[in-house]
């Protein structure tokens, strides 16, 4: 009997099974982290809401991705953040989180961390964070930072004095390499910083930029394919040119528009 | 001798034993949590439409395991947002850690008790239990009902309890997904919620419930009196559909359970008419 359940992901990010497209961004943010001294250090994603920012930053750090991609698990480390879990924002509970989450990815030597992190009254420093990378650099391993929402890290830094940002753009741009920085907002980081005040190189220098677009009509055609398959239902060349053009390629109008059609579709074999 | 018992609900949700209808909510709801990003729902529906039956039933064991989530990989925790009295995030985190130790949805539990003891449960915390809670295969599904009640306690400009269950929901590692019910729609209720990046609306799929249709009220009539040695006629099921409810679960029920006495009365005068 086949399967008629919806395939279709609306609303929250893809699992990387399911990631579909985007080949030109994977291999450039794959590239820059195989690189060992790319210049600009960081990354930086932006594109409109739901047009799969957090869906690519899963795929990148799904461990058997970047391995596919000559990354291997014991050298590289992908720490994800959603900068809205960090509650309440505060530039400490921000080093926290990330140094928690580098024991429990054992990363690093976890005594280490967890005796900076020991002391909840005394804010983590910038020398106790720079040393702790180039340690890791000194072991041939790397951190991959993946910051989605960073919009919410901005909101809390302080125009004229940037300290978190600052700190970031340090450690990123240390000679040896430990800390590398992928960052997703809606908006590019330029129109993010735009009414900063950076004391020398600003921030966004320090990044390249990728903005994510609509699917092109082969990439919506792919992932009609895949997800369709054995679920008993095929989409006609019509169909899918239909709601490649009612969507216009934006991935979360695309999988709203094929569950709308999967669901009438299935309604009628019911039928 | 036929049963006089009145089968009709008023008032308070049906058991899933006795849920009828909204096959199309329960299959998008359900794929959602089934397929491989276990997807979040907003259901929202006027008061009484039958959001908190819908709730009931989507948890039962015997309708989760027909979309392959068995008790044992799937733990469906449901908590009225009224019932955390008086509303804090704090006391939001306990309730729901609370409900996950009791209901073993990680073992072991002394790990959800120790958090319970920290001071606070942090976004770090929450994350790396449901990344374990997904790690060991398994996934938990939070059904708050009454989601109105959260967000009136969220802070318009800086809604952290609404950004953390996001994050939650939309970690890689995927061992949390949401249902939220509520009288109004998520982004009717966020609309003076100031969000910064992704709004919280979009992480999921807005669900409306209506009315139901004459086909599920002409059901929900014969299954409740299946056995009951009461029929209702055309005449009775029209009247109870079209002049009184216009199939809204609540008055319809309402009004079966009227005509339904009314069924039992007559039967009984005429009863003690034979017998005089």
């Amino acid at each position: 009997m086949p399967d008629y359940r919806d395939p279709f992901i609306v609303g929250g990010p893809v699992p990387p099974k399911r990631f579909i497209g985007r080949e030109r961004e994977v291999k450039a943010i794959f590239d820059r982290l195989a690189s060992p001294a790319p210049s600009p250090a960081g990354t930086a994603i932006s594109g409109e809401a739901r047009i799969g920012k957090t869906s690519l930053l899963h795929y990148i750090c799904d461990s058997q991705v970047a391995e596919k991609r000559g990354l291997p698990p014991e050298k590289y480390t992908f720490v994800f953040i959603d900068s809205h879990t960090i509650v309440p924002f505060t530039p400490d509970s921000f080093w926290r989180y990330i140094l928690k989450s580098l024991v429990t990815q054992q990363v690093y030597d976890p005594r280490h961390i967890e005796s900076l992190l020991k002391d909840g009254r005394k804010k983590v420093g910038s020398f106790e964070l720079d040393t702790l990378f180039e340690r890791i650099a000194q072991e041939g391993k790397l951190v991959v930072l993946l910051l989605d929402e960073f919009e919410r890290v901005v909101e809390h830094v302080s125009p004229d004095n940037p300290e978190i940002l600052s700190l970031l753009q340090a450690l990123i741009n240390r000679p040896m390499r430990g800390l590398a920085l992928v960052l997703s907002s809606r908006e590019p980081l330029s129109a993010l910083f735009c009414d900063f005040r950076f004391s020398d190189s600003p921030f966004p220098a320090s990044f390249t930029s990728l903005s994510l677009g609509p699917f092109s009509r082969a990439e919506a055609d792919k992932l009609i394919e895949t997800y369709t398959r054995d679920t008993g239902i095929r989409f006609s060349r019509t169909e899918k040119k239909r709601v490649y053009e009612v969507s216009r390629g934006h991935p979360y109008q695309l999988q709203s528009a094929c569950h709308e059609l999967f669901e009438q579709k299935a309604r009628c074999h019911q039928f | 001798m036929p049963d006089y018992r009145n089968p009709f609900i008023v008032g308070s949700p049906v058991p899933p034993e006795l849920f009828i209808g909204r096959k199309r909510e329960v299959g998008i709801i359900l794929d959602r949590i089934a397929n491989p990003a276990h997807g979040s729902t907003a259901v929202s529906g006027e008061v009484r439409i039958g959001k908190t039956s819908l709730l009931h039933y989507i948890s039962s064991p015997e309708v989760a395991k027909k979309w392959g989530l068995p008790p044992e990989q799937c733990t469906f925790i449901f908590v009225d947002s009224h019932a955390i009295v008086p509303f804090s995030q704090k006391r939001f985190w306990h309730y729901v850690l609370k409900s996950l130790a009791a209901r073993k949805a990680y073992e072991p539990t002394n790990y959800i008790e120790d958090l319970l003891q920290g001071e606070d449960i942090g976004g770090f915390e929450l994350g790396e239990l449901f990344d374990r809670i997904a790690r060991d295969g398994k996934l938990v599904v939070l059904l708050l009902d009454g989601f109105e009640h959260v967000v009136e306690h969220v802070s318009p400009d800086n809604p952290e309890l609404l950004y953390l269950l996001r994050g939650l929901i939309n970690r890689p590692a995927r061992g949390l997904a949401l249902v939220l019910v509520s009288s109004k729609s998520l982004t009717e209720l966020c609309q003076n919620v100031r969000f910064v990046g992704s709004p919280f609306p979009t992480s999921f799929t807005s669900l409306s419930l209506g009315p139901f249709s004459p086909e599920e009220a002409n059901k929900l009539i014969d299954v409740y009196t299946q056995g009951t040695g009461v029929t209702f006629s055309v005449r009775d099921r029209d009247f109870a559909y079209y002049e009184i409810s216009n199939g809204h679960p609540y008055l319809l029920q309402k009004v079966c359970f009227k005509l339904f006495q009314r069924h039992v009365e007559k039967r009984q005068k005429e009863g003690r008419s034979e017998n005089e």
